[in-house]
């Protein structure tokens, strides 16, 4: 198909974003104060903790394919949590946070717009129950490169 | 060439907050919609279906039935199509890929009763690449991938509408590539323009002001600069601004950086002293092409009234030119200041001014 081309103007933004590796990447995004439960959780095995989770929600317009998770970050009591012991606990399944965008899930598989996503810490000895000051931020691999950033008190029990 | 012709509609998306809050569910959302006089209806099946990119026969015997109780019409299911899905930077979908994604779009449209997808293109930002700064794994439907999807968008009688959105104007060329591809096809029912009225912006929002303060320019210096804007960019014959004056009266009212870069302008999108913006003549010329209307805004005034689009102009200059179809809302001002605004009183503002501008057009004999 003979199409003639158009000779666009590239404006402000690119695919060069921030490596999203510090919150400072995300705290200037778009901030939205119920992107994150107020409430989180140890998780148990057999009365020890090995763990504990807290639950967030997609930003924006729309629910996207779990692969379009770009990045997920936290800070607890202003402590970084390293990716490698991230996991994604979402619609029945389990899995690493390293393994979103690798093709071992199909694109179809949607984080529903509607849903928490539940995100396992897995940290032996979880953390005491109480209040924490939890940061969250999200980078999405979206048209729009869309990112968000939530800072709140949750309790966790 | 009448406004009877014009018909208001509201796209979900108007109710974003309350939808991803749980205040409203799709029966809620529809409601909202018949609720504030609408007659049509956009929908996302990204926020809305959720066993998108599939639509079930369960959803649609409860679409249809909501629909008929409350008498909506289906208009329009948005499209997307984006390509990155992958850590490795280098991999994104194909061609062939988004051909593919965008047919079920197509599927879905036509089960759903839409007679249109808003394409994702990349001329949505007329020749303006903003979010994809050419690089190919940002690039949305181009115009080869549009070529081949029109014979059947066209087979399954959904069209494919072009928006045309801000910073892009209907006449700077952005979309000419599409256009080619329509003609080169002859498959004229498969797509067409429509229009983004952020395109036609001729005020900054409440918010935008309050950003600027917050960043330290003075309140009553924004207002006074924001009034030059609108006198600017409102088409009565008297919109003659000298922006040099316009910065003298900001220094001499105490005014700074801070206020002077909202009139210069900085890191693209133009300035004030240039704002890209199709005035109503260039929207009266390209009505009768439009197939469809976004309706955005951020605000509007609790009397109905609106410093951002001159309504009254831009509603005459869609009827005179002949513009057949639906004007669907889409309200957006809530991204500014997540979960403040409400949502529904903002929609019910807009549709009374839009549907005081049609009863003016009507008794004009427009």
């Amino acid at each position: 198909m003979d199409i003639k081309k158009v000779e666009r103007i590239s404006f402000r933004r690119g695919g060069a974003g921030p490596k999203f590796d510090k919150m400072s990447d995300f705290n200037a995004t778009r901030y939205n104060p119920l992107l994150m439960h107020n409430y989180g959780r140890n998780i148990y095995e057999k009365g020890e903790k090995i763990g504990y989770c807290v639950d967030v929600r997609i930003p924006g317009y729309r629910g996207l394919p779990i692969n379009q998770i770009q990045q997920l970050a936290f800070t607890v009591d202003g402590q970084w949590i390293p990716d490698d012991c991230m996991y994604i606990w979402y619609d029945g399944k389990d899995f690493p946070l390293s393994e979103v965008g690798t093709g071992r899930f199909d694109n179809e598989w949607m984080w529903k717009y509607q849903d928490y996503l539940r995100v396992f810490f897995k940290i032996p000895g979880g953390i005491a129950q109480g209040e924490h000051e939890v940061e969250y931020g999200i980078a999405l691999r979206d048209h729009y490169s869309t990112t968000a950033y939530c800072k709140k008190t949750v309790t966790i029990v | 060439m009448s406004s009877k012709d014009i018909k208001l509609g509201v796209s979900l998306y108007s109710y974003q907050e309350a939808i991803w809050r749980g205040d409203l569910d799709l029966e809620g959302a529809l409601t909202a919609v018949k609720g504030c006089g609408g007659e049509g209806v956009e929908i996302f099946g990204e926020a809305l279906i959720r066993s998108f990119p599939y639509v079930t026969n369960d959803f649609l015997y409860k679409w249809f039935y909501m629909l008929d109780n409350l008498q909506l019409e289906p208009v329009c299911y948005e499209h997307f199509s984006d390509r990155r899905f992958w850590q490795d930077p280098e991999k994104y979908l194909n061609d062939d890929d988004i051909f593919d994604v965008t047919m079920q779009y197509l599927r879905t449209a036509k089960k759903l009763g839409c007679k249109f997808i808003r394409l994702s293109h990349d001329g949505h930002n007329g020749i303006y690449d903003v979010f994809g700064a050419i690089e190919k794994s940002h690039s949305v439907v181009n115009a080869e991938i549009f070529a081949k999807l029109l014979p059947y968008a066209e087979e399954l009688g959904v069209r494919m509408a072009l928006e045309v959105h801000g910073p892009g104007l209907l006449d700077d060329g952005g979309n000419d590539d599409f256009l080619d591809a329509i003609e080169k096809t002859g498959c004229y029912n498969g797509a067409g323009l429509m229009l983004d009225l952020s395109g036609c912006f001729r005020d900054m929002s409440p918010m935008q002001e309050d950003s600027y303060v917050a960043a330290g320019a003075k309140r009553e210096i924004v207002q006074y600069i924001r009034a030059m804007s609108r006198k600017a960019y409102t088409y009565d014959g008297n919109n003659n601004v000298d922006w040099d004056e316009v910065v003298e009266e900001v220094k001499r009212m105490g005014g700074g950086d801070a206020e002077i870069n909202i009139i210069n302008g900085r890191g693209g999108f133009g300035s004030l002293r240039q704002k890209l913006i199709s005035p109503p003549s260039v929207v009266e010329e390209y009505a009768s092409k439009l197939i469809y209307v976004h309706g955005k805004m951020h605000w509007i005034n609790e009397d109905c009234t609106s410093d951002e689009v001159d309504y009254p102009r831009y509603i005459r200059a869609l009827a005179k030119g002949g513009y057949k179809g639906y004007i669907s809302t889409e309200f957006e001002g809530q991204r500014s200041v997540p979960h403040t605004l409400n949502e529904v009183e903002f929609v019910r503002r807009q549709h009374a001014l839009m549907r005081q501008c049609l009863a003016d057009c009507a008794a004009e004999g427009l």
